[in-house]
């Protein structure tokens, strides 16, 4: 049971150690542009010259999934990174105040937990910006509710516990305290916050991108590639074989370190 | 009584969730310098109450807490944090008590306030643990060694006072009867005064010089330990 655990975690990792080598590390020997037209050679075929064929412009396929899943990571990326610093920043707050501060906190969170998601984002991707990385941090400022409600959850708890009455006893300040001792205990949580969030982003990206309100052309990413494969006249399968394959391995693989987490923590406190 | 003698001064001390209903009522009682004084009393009878209130975690609805004549209650900011440091608690369970991913070594530390090796080795030389334990986790220590470790963890920063609240609760015979020699010990040694805070008749017998007897709040009874001794171990 336990090796199994692991198991989800391990190849989760591994799958996505293997696409951001893909993303990042593979285009630095792989030196085709991914916005250099070749008219002369459109929806042509997977070949030797081009692995995973290339588009309706003429333009290297894998050179622009390779860049495609660079940005769509990115930008996920940060997103979960900025959600995850004001999760945390709120349920920290939420946590150790008490009454005025403590329920506001809770109670704007609960209000964003009311909106629907859907008309958030394309209000703020359709309207408000038409820049990718505003429109997602904008979208992270509106993501952190469940993050917060966690670590909120967790001070309380440990708020309560000897281990914190003996640190305070003892003089420790605060941000010694947090720091040094409550944020290592809740490392296990942001993790996954983090995770979840990050495969969320991804998902966001790409059907953002595909209803054409996510990265301008011709910036790739995973979403814009997908919708231009709709464009593309029957029976160039390649575009949306290959970018199809990579969306769903790359969601897989975050989610299977979500619960490769979430399944190793539970094990620790079943332990 | 002297007063130069007294250390810790609790002046009608009421706590509890609601006024109508406070769990401690007007509670007082002095404990003097070098002193081990035992509150005993059933579960659910107040005693944890006091100690949680001596040492800042609930507001009181009512009363006093004076260390060495300053109401401790009302000091706040930095002077609260190094007025929290000369009252130290030794709680029941050792290992709820330590962080469960911090070596030895930073625990103490982190509570000495600067890191020195060499300080450490006093400290844990003074429970009569050696250097080996500088780098173990709380995880690889028995009930009695991580006992021990708090109790060098609080001794860490110098204190007047220590709360020992159920101390011994969650350890087997032979380490209680280890850990109440090395707490007279230490009182001896180091002139230290002692909050004794527990239901249990040999804790109080060996450690205690008085006995204050909590029922439902309230402070029922005062007795020397020879008094208490002579009261329920004869009994028993």
């Amino acid at each position: 049971m336990k090796i199994r655990k692991i198991d989800n975690l391990r190849f989760g990792l591994a799958v996505l150690v293997l696409i951001v080598v893909f993303a990042f590390v593979l285009p630095v020997f792989y030196r085709v542009s991914p916005y250099e037209q070749d008219l002369s050679n459109p929806l042509s075929a997977p070949s030797i010259d081009h692995p995973m064929g290339t588009d309706m412009y003429g333009r290297d396929l894998m050179a622009r999934i390779m860049k495609g899943t660079a940005n769509t990571l990115m930008v996920s990326f940060l997103a979960s990174l900025v959600s995850l610093i004001i999760g945390i920043i709120a349920g920290v707050i939420s946590g150790f105040s008490r009454g005025i501060i403590s329920e506001l906190v809770m109670r704007l969170a609960d209000v964003l937990l009311g909106f629907p998601k859907l008309v958030m984002i394309l209000l703020i991707s359709g309207i408000l910006s038409r820049d990718i990385f505003v429109s997602f941090f904008l979208l992270a400022c509106l993501s952190w509710m469940e993050t917060a409600r966690i670590i909120r959850g967790e001070i309380k708890v440990i708020k309560e516990s000897l281990l914190y009455k003996s640190l305070v006893a003892a003089g420790l300040s605060f941000p010694k305290v947090l720091l040094g001792y409550i944020f290592p205990l809740l490392r296990g949580k942001f993790l996954v916050s983090f995770t979840l969030s990050f495969a969320s982003f991804i998902l966001i990206e790409i059907s953002l991108s595909f209803l054409g309100l996510g990265y301008a052309s011709p910036e790739p990413s995973l979403g814009t590639l997908l919708r231009q494969a709709r464009y593309d006249p029957a029976g160039s399968y390649w575009i949306v074989i290959f970018t199809g394959l990579i969306i769903i391995i790359l969601v897989s693989a975050v989610n299977f370190i979500a619960d490769g987490i979430k399944d190793s923590l539970e094990e620790n406190v079943s332990r | 009584m002297s007063r130069d003698n007294i250390i810790l001064e609790v002046k009608h001390l009421t706590v509890g969730y609601s006024q109508k209903k406070p769990v401690v009522k007007d509670v007082s009682f002095l404990l003097k310098k070098g002193e081990c004084l035992a509150i005993f009393g059933k579960l659910g009878s107040g005693k944890t109450t006091i100690a949680m209130a001596i040492l800042g975690f609930i507001a009181p609805i009512y009363g006093m807490v004076l260390l060495n004549s300053i109401n401790i209650l009302k000091i706040r900011g930095r002077k609260r944090r190094e007025v929290r440091r000369r009252i130290q608690p030794i709680f029941q369970d050792p290992f709820l008590s330590l962080h469960p991913m911090k070596r030895i070594k930073t625990v103490l530390e982190d509570s000495i306030g600067r890191e020195s090796g060499k300080s450490v080795k006093r400290y844990l030389n003074m429970v009569g643990l050696d250097a080996s334990y500088m780098d173990r986790l709380p995880s690889q220590l028995s009930g009695g060694e991580l006992q021990r470790v708090c109790i060098a963890k609080a001794l860490c920063t110098n204190p007047e006072v220590l709360i020992l609240d159920e101390p011994f609760t969650a350890q087997d015979h032979v380490t209680k009867v280890k850990l109440a020699v090395l707490l007279r010990d230490l009182k001896n040694k180091y002139n230290l005064s002692y909050l004794l805070i527990t239901h249990d008749i040999f804790t109080v017998s060996f450690l205690s010089d008085r006995v204050l007897l909590l029922d439902q709040g309230k402070i029922t009874e005062t007795m020397t330990a020879g008094e208490f001794r002579e009261k329920y171990i004869a009994e028993l």
